[in-house]
């Protein structure tokens, strides 16, 4: 756990680079707009002092417009070996003209729909070299943008002036880190789908569809480093990074609601849904409407995490934690945010829930084990006291002894054996039975233990046995009961009375003799361990159990939740073989 | 022979009791049975028996606890019991025999013919010896004996630090239990081989064991031989 911890602190601080580029390159801040159109606006020699001030970057017109800026080369900044040219990013097409010579464009400007012609989103249009000297010069460019989206608000992304090679560079650099930790986040994914697979358990499903969501979004957004796309799928492709992002979230929120089993999921992952959706169609600028989105399921999974500690999850603490940590992130760069840090803080915060996750699984599954290997212990205790010599064997010497001067009186025996063991059988591996079927093991084991001792042993019974309970609880009672003896009566009677008390049950057992008349006072022995061990098993600390002396005998009292009998699980055991008295 | 049966069980005792009856032969047979110990110890109080049949739970502290007050007794002890793991232990606190559960008659006359002198040879594992004193039960290594001493109806122990303890059981029944190392040298003296330093002529084809302790233990004529040549 800690080694993971170290490692996820180990990608954070991988550097970024990108922060070393400069939208805003030489020259082109020092720019005017003018929305309009005339040829002369390319010309060095017009006169724009009379163009308002404005920034390209608060231009939102669809139509034609200029932008003219005067670009100062410094000596010695031709030295380099890398063409000289101007980086258009933008949702338009553009025409550019340096000192009044057109030099270059991307699609065809145009006044309508029609006419316009789009270009790349991202492109380089170089500045021949025989134009290129120091001092300054004059960059008019023709923008329109009859093709954006509507989720466009400003078309230009950046205007950059540098010697650069291919338009893609730029982006290459500024998404490597989230590269990086987008290959963590694909293994993660695969893992946890893997572990999915494995375990079936709904928190790893909606952690999966966290991941996926991330990937794809992540996806989407370092697609423009790659493929040079015209610009119109610009604002489907921003849509389509808003919908990951809610999909993410969701999956996110779904995670924390399922593992920490709070309830309305479904409401929760409509709610933000439906935000997400109205925010993506109000015509916000798709941009904002995606760092709203990512708010909205950021407030709502730290409110879900807050619900969980309050409901007495320490390990909400853990998700709270990394969510504030990605607020935090956003709220201290938010113009950044999308571009840079977003993917950085999800990893991370991904990857936090990822290890917490799948650390939590394991603690359960060694829990389960436990809990596994605890029952088999308990069924293999049960079924290895009827292979007891003390029983056995006695049991086996009357036999024989009836067999060799009452023949018919051994078949008997032998029949109420066969039974006791045939019940034992059925019912040692379940966790609960119904009363039914502990009664038929009970009266199955006094049947034996008559023909043993020559005595009736009854067990009478008072109260509405439909219930259930641990298999063998009654019986390892009776057997403790019989062990101890009791007075040396020929029948002996047993009393077991039933009570129910809003949701609970009480099993009074009463036995005969060893009360507190008889010297040795009786220790707790296995009996008693194995019934409090069974009752552990199948109710928690739900299910109580005492055990002591009284003055009409020996009284057991066990509490414990009431399970009704369902028939369909607990088919009611066969009928004991005939001329055999229940 | 005289045989008290101790068991709780109805049905096994009835079938011990009936499969003594098959296999003693009426002169001198005694066949009488008890519920528990504590009823046991009742009747040996009153009569003297040659053997007793016991069933203990060997699985309790309790249960050995039990069988050596039992084996202290001026009888034979043989034990029936269903836990037959605990056979080795039950020899060595010096039962005759140890009958697991379930038996059948052959098995019992075989452990009945360990008592007398005539049947098969006993066991003789006994590890311990245990003293009846009063309610107290006191238990004795063998290692600690020097040599024992026989009258009429009781056996006189001595121990190696010179103590000379009672025991209810006679040198015939002693001899029986412990291990071959405790050899019959006389009628009325068992000694311990490895204590035995040397042989003594006396006129009169006499014989005197000399024991590491100075004592002299007289040797008959009949076990001299047998007794020169276990310790050549």
């Amino acid at each position: 756990m800690k080694r993971l911890f170290a490692l996820l602190g180990l990608l954070v601080w991988i550097p970024v680079p990108a922060s070393t580029w400069d939208l805003e390159s030489f020259g082109l801040s020092e720019s005017v707009v003018l929305v309009g159109d005339d040829p002369a606006y390319s010309l060095p020699g017009h006169d724009d002092s009379d163009w308002p001030a404005r920034r390209w970057q608060a231009v939102t017109e669809r139509g034609v417009w200029w932008l003219r800026s005067r670009v100062e080369i410094p000596p010695g900044y031709l030295d380099s070996a890398v063409p000289v040219g101007l980086y258009i990013s933008a949702a338009a097409a553009a025409e550019v003209w340096w000192d009044g010579q057109p030099i270059g464009q991307t699609g065809q400007v145009g006044a309508t729909r029609e006419a316009e012609q789009p270009g790349p989103m991202d492109a380089v249009i170089a500045v021949p070299a025989g134009l290129l000297a120091p001092g300054e010069h004059l960059l008019a460019i023709r923008f329109s943008s009859r093709h954006a989206g509507p989720g466009i608000g400003t078309p230009v992304d950046a205007l950059y002036f540098a010697p650069f090679g291919s338009p893609l560079r730029f982006f290459q650099a500024l998404y490597r880190p989230s590269l990086v930790l987008g290959g963590a986040l694909g293994l993660a994914t695969i893992f946890l789908a893997v572990l999915w697979l494995r375990e079936r358990k709904a928190d790893l499903a909606w952690l999966v569809l966290a991941c996926a969501g991330a990937l794809a979004q992540l996806g989407f957004e370092v697609s423009r480093a790659f493929i040079q796309y015209p610009y119109p799928w610009h604002d489907d492709r921003l849509y389509a990074i808003g919908i990951a992002a809610a999909i993410s979230g969701i999956g996110l929120l779904g995670h924390f609601l399922r593992r920490f089993e709070l309830p309305a999921l479904g409401a929760w992952c409509v709610g933000v849904g439906c935000a997400s959706a109205a925010l993506l169609l109000s015509g916000l600028q798709v941009g904002l409407a995606t760092v709203l989105i990512i708010a909205s399921w950021l407030t709502a999974g730290m409110a879900i995490c807050a619900l969980a500690i309050r409901r007495g999850h320490g390990r909400g603490w853990i998700g709270l934690a990394a969510l504030a940590m990605m607020y935090t992130t956003m709220l201290a760069e938010p113009g950044a945010f999308m571009d840079r840090t977003y993917f950085i803080a999800l990893v991370v915060l991904l990857l936090i829930v990822f290890t917490d996750s799948v650390g939590s699984h394991a603690r359960t599954r060694r829990e389960r084990d436990a809990a596994r290997h605890r029952s088999a212990r308990l069924e293999l205790e049960l079924l290895k006291r009827q292979l007891r010599p003390h029983f056995l064997m006695n049991t086996l010497t009357t036999i024989q002894e009836w067999l060799e001067s009452d023949p018919r009186t051994a078949g008997a025996a032998i029949q109420a054996l066969a039974s006791e063991f045939r019940l034992l059988d059925r019912i040692a591996d379940r966790r609960l039975i119904g009363l039914h079927d502990e009664l038929a093991l009970c009266r199955a084991h006094l049947a034996v233990m008559g023909y043993r001792q020559e005595r009736a042993y009854r067990l009478e019974v008072q109260g509405d046995a439909d219930l259930q309970l641990p298999p063998a609880v009654v019986h390892t009672l009776l057997e403790n009961a019989i062990t101890h003896a009791g007075p040396d009566t020929p029948e002996v009677g047993f009393e077991l009375s039933i009570r129910h008390q809003s949701g609970n049950v009480k099993l009074t057992l009463l036995t005969p003799g060893d009360a507190a008349s008889s010297g040795e006072p009786r220790r707790e022995g296995t009996g008693l361990g194995y019934v409090r061990a069974r009752l552990k098993e199948a109710f928690g600390d739900a299910a109580t159990v005492e055990s002591g002396p009284t003055a009409a005998g020996w009284r057991t009292r066990i509490e414990m939740p009431l399970v009704r009998c369902d028939a369909s699980a607990y088919p009611d055991v066969d009928a004991l073989p005939e001329g055999f008295a229940r | 022979m005289r045989v008290l049966v101790v068991e709780d069980e109805p049905v096994i005792a009835r079938r011990l009791v009936r499969l003594l009856g098959e296999i003693l032969e009426p002169p001198g047979r005694v066949i009488d049975a008890a519920r528990s110990l504590e009823e046991a110890q009742a009747v040996l109080q009153q009569r003297r028996y040659d053997v007793l049949c016991l069933d203990l739970n060997l699985h309790s502290r309790n249960g050995f606890d039990l069988l050596a007050s039992a084996v202290a007794g001026p009888h034979q002890t043989i034990v029936v019991s269903a836990n037959t793991d605990r056979a080795l232990e039950a020899f060595e606190y010096g039962v005759v025999d140890f009958v697991p559960k379930p038996f059948d008659r052959e098995r019992l006359e075989k452990a009945l013919s360990r008592v007398s002198a005539t049947g098969r040879p006993p066991e003789r594992r006994a590890k311990v010896l245990t003293f009846r004193e009063g309610n107290r039960t006191r238990v004795v290594g063998v290692d600690r004996i020097r040599a024992i001493h026989g009258a009429d109806n009781y056996a006189e122990v001595e121990l190696d630090d010179g103590l000379r303890l009672l025991h209810d059981k006679t040198l015939d029944q002693l001899e029986r239990l412990l291990p071959e190392r405790f050899q019959r040298v006389h009628r009325s003296h068992i000694v311990d081989l490895e204590r035995i330093v040397g042989l003594e002529n006396l006129p009169g084809s006499r014989y005197r064991a000399r024991l590491d302790n100075g004592e002299r233990v007289p040797v008959s004529r009949a076990r001299i031989r047998q007794l020169r040549e276990r310790l050549r």
